[in-house]
């Protein structure tokens, strides 16, 4: 091989060089680049929506007057007090089936937990409840309170769980939506009702459906029922 | 039914435990070149010239390998004159001046013909290829013999002068014109004379052969046509030391003669190799020279020529024993002459056989390698089991049936 032919060659193979190095570091470039806006970009949105009402009105009633317990957020005693709707993401470490004695046993035997910063409220104020005519009592659904589609949890775990609605009267010792106070049960006397879904992954369905005062399934639902449902996890 | 399967475990468990303590180790010593020890092998190595050796003195300063042991030998630069040969001429002078001192100046012919009074005079300047001493010598015994009155043993000169093809030299003028006439006719009639065959036969053969210390005549064995009357037939040979002999050719009596080089001295060799042009001076004879030169059958050949644009060019030979030597050559800055003439002494050597390749995870691309082969399959794994968290919005829809 002439000089001139291995100076060419050692310039050619000094020029790729070069080239193989630059290419390196604008692949690395680009590959950080990428896993940022990879990163960022991680983050899908899966959103749910709880479909309320689906089984009928809030019909559960007060077996000592017969009226329906919704009846209570007329009562004097309680005419002050706000109806707030408490939505609980109940864990359940087992899978129970969806019948409503399943869900009761395998919550009475310790495996529920509700995630206490999973609870999110909606307020009805005492001046909706006005406009409601008692003889409509029986016909009142969950949907009569709640306006559009309100955003209720921003992210809700993606764990099994049964989203609980329970509808009580905002009084007594403490809000159960007090962010800072831990879960407490509900006072017995202001439940006017409770519904639950089947136990569900909300990061693999679009739709859950909330069956009102069904815990106990055919048989007639009173206070009894609502206070069992408002107990799950608690 | 239930079966046992513990005692498939006892057995395969320590099985498998036992495989791969057994192979682990030949795996890792395949990876990292350490499966066994290795007897150095010595190496001479030599320099072209002064530049070279300095080079290559401190490119060797450290070892390069465990595998090899490299020595450096530096040639003389002056073992390109053959002081022996220098002394003979320088003698030849001599005696030529006392003769022509004795013979012109002083008319002492008895001086004249002591001055060259030894047989081997002519012999030797005619192995040597000094045509023009051996005449003078023959003309100036010549004349002196015919000045004391001896012209017979003068005739006998004069018809060897004829004999060898010498000319009348151009010194000629300081004898006498009678001697000169006498030489002059002898010079004729050797050419008018028939030739006589000679077969010559020198060990090694493809010697070159030289007759009466002309340029090389032939190469042997070969057949030569000479006339009557002395001869000188020496012949070289590289690796060898030169030789020459004579002969007495009579006529229609065909002669054989046998000459048989001894080998070269380590300076003859050098002497030798130095005589080579530039280009030839990594040819596999001229390496042969170099293995006697060193004194070792094991050499690697150094030279660092200037190239253009500042750089130098650097030029390996590897000679072991008789095998065909291995060359490489590599263009450098003169700034990393020396790293330069290392890495390519290694890969040389390497290349060779010489030493072991370079254990794997030595090489800068094996390990580029194997970071490249981690990012890809790290990001063939993380493209398969990624998934992206999930996060769930949970709206109220209010509606019912």
């Amino acid at each position: 091989m002439s000089a001139r032919l291995v100076g060419a060659h050692f310039r050619a193979r000094l020029v790729a060089v070069d080239a193989v190095g630059a290419l390196a570091r604008r692949a690395r470039i680009v590959a950080v680049a990428a896993l940022v806006i990879g990163a960022s970009a991680c983050v899908v949105d899966h959103p749910v929506t709880l479909g309320l009402d689906t089984r009928g009105p809030i019909s559960c009633v007060d077996s000592a007057t017969d009226l329906p317990l919704v009846a209570r957020a007329l009562e004097p005693a309680f005419i002050d007090e706000d109806v707030l709707l408490v939505f609980d993401f109940v864990r359940t470490s087992t899978f129970p089936r969806c019948r409503p004695t399943e869900i009761v046993e395998a919550c009475a035997s310790g495996t529920c937990t509700a995630i206490p910063s999973a609870r999110t409220c909606l307020r009805v104020p005492r001046a909706r409840l006005a406009e409601i005519d008692e003889a409509d009592l029986d016909e009142l659904r969950v949907s009569d309170f709640v306006d559009g589609q309100p955003l209720l949890l921003a992210d809700a775990p993606t764990e099994t769980v049964i989203v609980r609605l329970t509808v009580v009267l905002d009084g007594g010792d403490g809000s159960p939506c007090d962010a800072t106070a831990p879960l407490a049960r509900f006072e017995p006397r202001r439940l006017l009702g409770c519904g639950y879904s089947c136990p569900v992954a909300l990061g693999s369905v679009d739709a859950v459906d909330i069956d009102m005062d069904a815990v106990v399934g055919t048989r007639p639902c009173d206070e009894n029922v609502v206070r069992v449902c408002a107990g799950l996890g608690l | 039914m239930s079966v046992r399967r513990w005692p498939l475990a006892l057995v395969a468990l320590p099985a498998l435990f036992a495989r791969c303590v057994l192979v682990a180790p030949f795996a890792l010593f395949a990876l990292i070149g350490c499966g066994g020890t290795h007897t150095p092998i010595a190496l001479t190595v030599v320099a072209a010239e002064a530049r070279g050796g300095a080079i290559l003195d401190r490119a060797v300063h450290t070892p390069i390998d465990d595998a090899v042991r490299l020595r450096v030998v530096h040639l003389p630069e002056s073992a390109s004159v053959d002081p022996a040969a220098e002394r003979a001429l320088a003698d030849r002078a001599a005696r030529l001046a006392l003769a022509r001192d004795a013979y012109v100046t002083h008319g002492d012919f008895d001086a004249c013909l002591a001055a060259l009074d030894d047989a081997a005079l002519v012999p030797a300047a005619l192995a040597a290829g000094d045509r023009d001493g051996a005449a003078r010598v023959l003309t100036f015994r010549c004349a002196c013999a015919l000045a004391r009155g001896d012209e017979a043993a003068a005739l006998d000169v004069a018809r060897t002068l004829g004999a060898l093809g010498l000319a009348v030299p151009a010194s000629a003028d300081d004898i006498s014109p009678r001697a000169e006439r006498l030489l002059a006719d002898a010079v004729v009639a050797a050419h008018a004379a028939p030739t006589v065959r000679v077969e010559v036969a020198v060990t090694p053969a493809g010697a070159q052969v030289a007759l009466d210390g002309r340029a090389s005549t032939c190469r042997a064995p070969c057949v030569l046509a000479l006339r009557a009357g002395a001869h000188v037939i020496a012949a070289t040979a590289d690796g060898y030391d030169d030789a020459h002999t004579r002969i007495e050719v009579a006529l229609d009596q065909p002669a054989q003669v046998a000459l048989r080089l001894p080998p070269a001295t380590p300076e003859r060799a050098a002497r030798q190799w130095r005589a080579r042009s530039a280009a030839e001076s990594d040819t596999g004879a001229a390496l042969n020279l170099l293995q006697v030169a060193a004194r070792d059958r094991r050499i690697v050949w150094f030279d660092a020529a200037p190239a253009p644009r500042g750089q130098l060019r650097v030029r390996l030979a590897l000679a072991i024993d008789d095998v065909r030597p291995r060359r490489m050559e590599r263009l450098a800055l003169a700034a990393d002459i020396v790293p330069a003439t290392r890495a390519a002494l290694r890969e040389l050597l390497t290349e060779a056989g010489v030493i072991p390749p370079r254990p794997l995870y030595e090489e800068p691309l094996f390990w580029a390698a194997v970071v490249a082969a981690g990012l890809i399959s790290g990001g063939i794994s993380a493209a398969l089991l990624f998934e992206p968290s999930v996060r769930v919005p949970v709206y109220a829809g209010g509606t019912g049936p």
